[in-house]
């Protein structure tokens, strides 16, 4: 892992580990957008990841119905344990013990009660679209966005089809109208 | 005979708002043949088949490709092509690998059968073709770092492509509405809603227009 990605995200979990004792939900969503520069430039799986576990947590968080399962405490405490066995892991540069961290909190919520894991599954697929959006915003192609990030080019189109991205000026590269002439003409 | 190469995101707007049937129209109408490459085909069709929401939509489309409304050609990707796109923009000295086997298929259709248009809804293949130095802007801005290009690849990508014209769903649907594929309609609703309706359809689900564009449209070709 390059230095670069491994200092960042090391200091993205320190600050999400504060933010979730805190309760500090839009600290939260910020901290997902950090990797995204590292995420469009490099497109290196750890920071991609993070942006998704991150968004996701803002989002678990965020409702407080959650935390009234009986298996929420469990959740609770796999993902502090998953946050410190990550953060150690980055500080001695192991990527190996970095993902078997990150994949020790997916089998998490497998163990979670049924209605509390298929809410979190629900919320990761959105994350997982959420962030493909902000990358395709960034200047990425649909079709590369949804490979990097694992997801549907159906789930993303309609998912940006409610977005903004098509509307600022840099979007847009030929006039209307001689693109509707030049339409027209391939039907006569 | 007109020839258009279709990328994965106008079939995914005409499909999901159920118009996929303007294609068979407008080839009955005007003689026009519809292709898409095999990376396409792949992601509309068999990974929709995977999934419980977009498995119908990957059926009807499985069914216009095998009523041949849509055709299936396939091209070798083992082509330049990939690594000059992928390659013209530097951010912090790293090539920004900017787009999908699938595009790259697209584009290479177009040359391959010297195509009259590429349809294709999404932003960064249009930009790439139409306006690089948009795209090395807006890389720019969002990206908040220095965008260098490599011109050698910029050069190469762009001779490569230079003969390829680029429509989107919303002018398809535009030449659809224009040659009353929904008079339908018209006994009911005034013709500027209707055009409006139609083209808002499509930007709602995923095409890359602006609204400012569907205003133009609606106010000086309806």
């Amino acid at each position: 892992m390059e230095k670069r990605v491994r200092e960042n995200l090391l200091w993205i979990l320190k600050e999400v580990k504060k933010a979730i004792k805190d309760l500090d939900i839009i600290k939260l969503r910020d901290l997902s957008n950090h990797t995204l520069h590292d995420a469009s430039i490099l497109q290196e799986e750890n920071s991609i990841q993070i942006a998704v576990i991150v968004y996701s947590l803002s989002k678990i968080f965020e409702r407080k119905n959650y935390q009234a399962y009986k298996s929420w405490q469990y959740f609770y405490k796999n993902l502090v344990q998953y946050l410190d066995n990550a953060m150690r892991s980055l500080e001695i540069d192991n990527e190996k013990d970095y993902k078997k961290a990150s994949k020790s909190l997916i089998q998490t919520i497998d163990k979670l009660d049924y209605k509390l894991r298929g809410y979190m599954i629900k919320v990761i697929e959105k994350a997982k679209v959420h962030k493909a959006s902000r990358l395709h915003e960034h200047g990425i192609s649909v079709g590369r966005t949804a490979e990097i990030l694992g997801v549907s080019q159906y789930e993303l189109m309609s998912y940006l089809g409610g977005t903004g991205i098509a509307d600022i000026n840099l979007s847009i590269s030929m006039d209307i109208k001689t693109r509707i002439e030049f339409a027209r003409s391939l039907f006569e | 005979m007109k020839t258009l190469i279709l990328d994965t995101g106008p079939i995914i707007s005409l499909v999901t708002d159920n118009l996929l049937w303007i294609l068979e129209e407008l080839k009955k109408k005007f003689n026009v043949d519809f292709i898409i490459g095999k990376t396409v085909r792949t992601e509309l069709v068999e990974n929709a088949l995977k999934t419980k929401r977009f498995m119908f939509e990957g059926m009807f489309i499985d069914s216009y490709l095998k009523k041949k409304v849509i055709k299936l050609i396939t091209t070798d990707l083992n082509h330049k092509l990939e690594f000059y796109a992928n390659n013209i923009f530097l951010a912090e000295g790293q090539p920004l690998q900017l787009l999908h086997k699938g595009e790259i298929e697209s584009l290479l259709l177009c040359k391959k059968l010297n195509a009259d248009a590429l349809v294709i809804d999404e932003r960064t293949t249009r930009l790439l073709i139409e306006d690089y130095e948009k795209l090395r802007q807006l890389l720019e801005k969002k990206l908040e770092c220095k965008i260098k290009i490599n011109k050698e690849n910029l050069d190469l990508f762009l001779e490569e492509t230079k003969n390829i014209k680029i429509i989107r769903s919303a002018e398809l649907l535009f030449i659809a509405y224009e040659n009353g594929l929904f008079d339908n309609y018209r006994n009911s609703f005034n013709k500027k809603d209707l055009l409006n309706g139609v083209l808002w359809g499509t930007k709602l689900r995923g095409c890359s227009i602006s609204e400012e564009e569907i205003k133009t449209i609606v106010e000086k070709f309806s």
